[in-house]
């Protein structure tokens, strides 16, 4: 942790130094667009770092932020601190109507839907300069002509900064860079509260299994509305900020080339983190100025062949099959500097640079700058790059379950009433009655398409039955999507293993601790009291959970790094930690050898002890014998036997259907 | 056949497979055991290509693939039918089958007849012949299983890689899988078996292969495995 408070005090310190290192006005302004800029891609790496969409409206977003305040100075004499408010609302607004019907489907939606925004945002800025004779033919944006402002006035610094001979032109750009850096700071902080917090995990994890995120209740479609207008909102910010930075905007400024720099900037500089946006902001607003420079540029092309050929020569020495791979970038870098010599204007090409630089990140650079530097260099990776995961890891095994859910042993939990599922001509669930008592563990068995996983999915709201009822304590669950389902109490695991597997260990049961956290987005973003209990208690409780299957060892490990079957374990895990009534267990023993089902067999009867009742698909005929109540034999979606293992297993239905010959004896 | 000499393989920094040595003859049936996480499904993605080895050798027929791409190691005549199946679901059935002989059909291989096999594959798996038209992602998981394996015979392979074959199945399937292993290997269809029916896999192999923490403890023929006492504690058991 010293090392971040060193760094940020560094960094910081740094900044205040910049307007005493840098006397150039131009310059000067250069860094407060790079800051401003920085706002924008650090927001839109919320959504297309967290959450993997795609958004090609920022710029519009931007321009939005950009013209609220504009126009409210303008046309209403506003202010520059109340615009500084108005901008992101107005723009986060814009984000809300955007998201909502873009975001329900999954797929490249957002991408097309905020192209198409962009397009009408620019042309209405464009033509609204005459809102017709209702409103007294209003002219709201100045359409082509663009709007100017002046730079608000703030408390005059002349006599302290005059100390270090400072021209007096040059005091409004000093001051606007500090409020533009101090709100950049707040953008950081807010935004590192954010990513680290239960909202974050949220994003991510619906990034890399919707599935279960819907099912763990952190719904899909509300957190990702929640990721786009937050990243509006600091869009419209950014756009603010830009406005009395520029003291002219003009509808051009905003077209789709900005968002398409904004997305490069934000890869080429590294997603998921805060200096990869602010790096790529950087590189971005300052190419126009040495494609404009063409001895700068010969100079860095040739500079960046020679580090190219270096580096080339010295992976080849160490590994001959380099060289193959490092052939193509090493003869386009001489290629740059070849054409740079050739070349007596740049500035021309500049799209075409443009597109070169994006071709590079992608093949080169995937995870940006920043990846490739913690990949390569270790003392990029310390500890505190995931600090938030580090955690007290031992929690005591026995605190892993909330208080035992309420519910009379022996009365029914859940009542399935002629459960039908059609697709198309097929019926993978044909009138299905189910009867699961509490405090019981209930197998569902049959043959593979018989319809088990289907009668899963149903449970969970993935499908809407085409009709039958599903009476669960008392509540009617058909037609109610997952995150509800979720909600009133029945938890499951995945036939195919639906981890986040870019989320550690322990992330993975939090974001199934999702319902325990009180704090909203404004709560974390100001980390108050109740957004730190609600951490730390959920951190205790998921060490605990982990502890309980087995897993508290490697609570910082990745997920996608598990073997098979401790997948399996923290699976069970996560559900535990929605504190289910029900839970429902999808052939956990698949893939597991018999010593491991062995230790699974024993977590499934301590859940069970715990008062959580369970529903168990399993092949494992030894596993279903050992533990079950009550066992339930589904064939071609139909209900063929039920009754106690012993009695299911000697009936000759479900040795025909099911265990055949000599697999009666079990496997 | 398949000879794997001191293979080291992982994960980025997490290292698996720490220097593992052994032989799958040709025609025979060998199985690799062990607990989860051991090892078993890293190294079947090892010898694919799917992870590159950090060193060792790997050859098939004497011919060092170890470290090419995936494709490449196919084009030789390795096939994988792996974990988890990896079925193509927005093609059908006969489309999943067809893209298994990809390297017969561009002449990267030998061609043979591959519409034969297509009905050589629908004989060993009728379930499979019955919904040849379906989408493969619509088909149950036991069926799933089944096109994996007949995608990956579809090669015409020197050395089959099965992937816990009966993952997910209902015992009656599972003993169908088996049958059709056992027909492979009167077929003299060269296999590497990785499968969670330890005992069940002895049953059916020549010889067996025991994998620990990454390494190898213990290797013999199947029959001697199986009576082995320290094998049969470890990953014999039953589950009660």
């Amino acid at each position: 942790m010293s090392n971040k408070t060193l760094l940020t005090i560094l960094g910081i310190a740094l900044l205040l130094l910049v307007p005493f290192l840098v006397k150039s006005p131009y310059y000067m302004h250069l860094i407060v667009t790079i800051a401003i800029f920085s706002i924008v891609t650090l927001g839109l790496d919320v959504v297309f770092g967290y959450t993997g969409e795609v958004s090609i409206g920022h710029s519009a977003l931007f321009g939005i932020g950009a013209y609220t305040a504009g126009i409210l100075a303008m046309k209403l004499g506003v202010g520059f601190w109340p615009s500084l408010v108005f901008a992101p609302i107005v723009a986060a607004l814009f984000g809300v109507i955007l998201a909502l019907p873009a975001l329900r489907v999954t797929g490249p939606y957002l991408a097309m839907v905020t192209l198409a925004f962009g397009t009408i945002v620019q042309i209405l800025i464009n033509e609204m300069t005459d809102l017709g004779p209702w409103l007294n033919h209003f002219n709201l944006t100045e359409g082509p002509l663009g709007i100017k402002l002046v730079k608000p006035l703030f408390v005059d610094l002349r006599g302290t900064i005059s100390l270090f001979d400072m021209p007096i032109l040059r005091l409004k750009e000093v001051e606007f860079y500090f409020i533009a850096t101090g709100i950049l700071l707040l953008a950081i902080l807010v935004i590192n509260r954010l990513v680290a917090s239960h909202l974050g995990r949220a994003f991510e994890a619906l990034r890399d299994s919707p599935i279960a995120s819907d099912c763990m209740g952190v719904s899909v479609y509300k957190y990702k509305v929640m990721a786009f207008v937050t990243s509006a909102a600091f869009a419209g910010l950014a756009g603010a900020l830009f406005a009395y930075s520029e003291q002219y905007i003009a509808p051009n400024t905003f077209g789709f080339d900005l968002s398409i720099l904004f997305l490069l900037a934000v890869t080429m500089g590294g997603r998921k983190s805060r200096l990869g946006p602010i790096l790529g902001a950087a590189i971005v607003v300052y190419l126009p100025n040495l494609l404009a420079d063409i001895n700068l540029f010969r100079i860095i092309a040739g500079a960046i062949a020679l580090i190219a050929i270096v580096a080339a020569v010295v992976s080849v020495l160490r590994d001959k099959n380099a060289l193959l791979r490092l052939l193509v970038p090493v003869v386009l870098c001489v290629g740059l500097f070849l054409l740079s010599l050739s070349l007596t204007n740049v500035t021309d090409y500049k799209l075409a640079v443009y597109g070169v630089m994006i071709l590079f990140v992608v093949y080169y650079l995937p995870d940006g700058i920043v990846g490739a530097l913690k990949r390569s260099i270790s003392a990029f990776k310390p500890e505190w790059v995931r600090s938030h995961a580090l955690i007290e890891t031992r929690g005591g095994a026995e605190a892993a379950f909330a208080a035992p859910p309420t519910g009379q042993a022996g009365s029914t939990l859940l009542n399935v009433k002629s459960a039908l599922m059609q697709f198309g001509g097929l019926r993978a669930l044909d009138k299905v009655d189910l009867d699961v008592k509490t405090g019981t563990i209930h197998g569902l068995i049959g043959p593979n398409g018989s319809g088990k996983s289907t009668m899963m999915n149903v449970l969970t709201g993935i499908y809407v039955p085409t009709g039958g009822d599903i009476l669960f304590d008392g509540q009617n669950l058909a037609g109610q999507k997952s995150p509800e389902i979720a909600a009133r109490g029945v938890a499951r695991t995945f036939q195919n293993v639906q981890l986040f597997g870019e989320l550690t260990l322990i992330e993975n049961v939090l974001v199934g601790l999702h319902h325990t956290y009180r704090a909203g987005f404004f709560q974390v973003a100001l980390k108050t009291p109740t957004a730190k209990a609600n951490e730390a208690a959920a951190r205790q409780r998921a060490a605990s959970i982990l502890s309980f299957v087995g897993l508290a060892d490697l609570a910082n490990e990745e997920a996608r790094n598990l073997p098979y079957g401790k997948q399996r374990l923290l699976e069970i895990g996560r559900a535990l930690a929605l504190d289910p009534k029900l839970l429902l267990l999808d052939e956990p023993a698949a893939g597991l050898t018999a010593p491991d089902i062995k230790e699974l067999v024993q977590i499934v009867r301590k859940i069970r002890d715990h008062g959580i009742t369970i529903i168990l698909i399993e092949h494992h005929m030894d596993v279903v014998m050992s533990v079950c109540d009550t066992v339930t034999v589904l064939d071609f979606g139909q209900k063929i036997a039920e009754g106690r293992p012993a009695e299911v297993q000697s009936n000759p239905r479900v040795i025909e259907a099911y265990l055949g010959g000599a697999a009666a004896a079990a496997v | 056949m398949l000879k794997i000499e001191n293979l080291v393989a992982g994960y980025g920094k997490v290292q698996v497979l720490h220097g593992i040595s052994m032989e799958v003859p040709a025609g025979k049936l060998v199985t690799l055991i062990g607990s989860n996480g051991a090892g078993k499904t890293t190294t079947l993605r090892a010898l694919s290509g799917m992870i590159k080895p950090e060193s060792g050798s790997i050859t098939l027929g004497g011919k060092e693939i170890g470290g090419l791409p995936s494709y490449a190691i196919a084009r030789k005549g390795l096939a994988h039918s792996p974990e988890a199946r990896r079925i193509f679901p927005t093609q059908s059935v006969s489309d999943n089958l067809m893209l298994g002989a990809f390297p017969r059909l561009t002449g990267a291989r030998p061609k043979g007849d591959v519409q034969a096999d297509i009905g050589k594959m629908f004989e060993i798996f009728p379930r499979l012949a019955e919904r040849r038209a379906q989408f493969a992602g619509t088909l149950s998981g036991g069926e799933q299983q089944m096109l994996a394996m007949a995608r990956a015979l579809m090669l015409q392979p020197e050395v089959l890689l099965l992937d816990e074959p009966s993952m997910g199945l209902s015992p009656k399937l599972v003993e169908e899988v088996f049958a059709v292993i056992v027909r492979l290997k009167s077929e003299k269809v060269t296999m590497l078996l990785v499968e969670q029916f330890a005992a069940a896999a002895l049953e059916v192999a020549d010889f067996g292969y025991v994998l620990e923490n990454g390494n190898l403890t213990a290797s013999g023929t199947a029959a001697a495995l199986k009576v082995d006492p320290a094998v049969r504690a470890a990953y014999l058991g039953t589950a009660h």
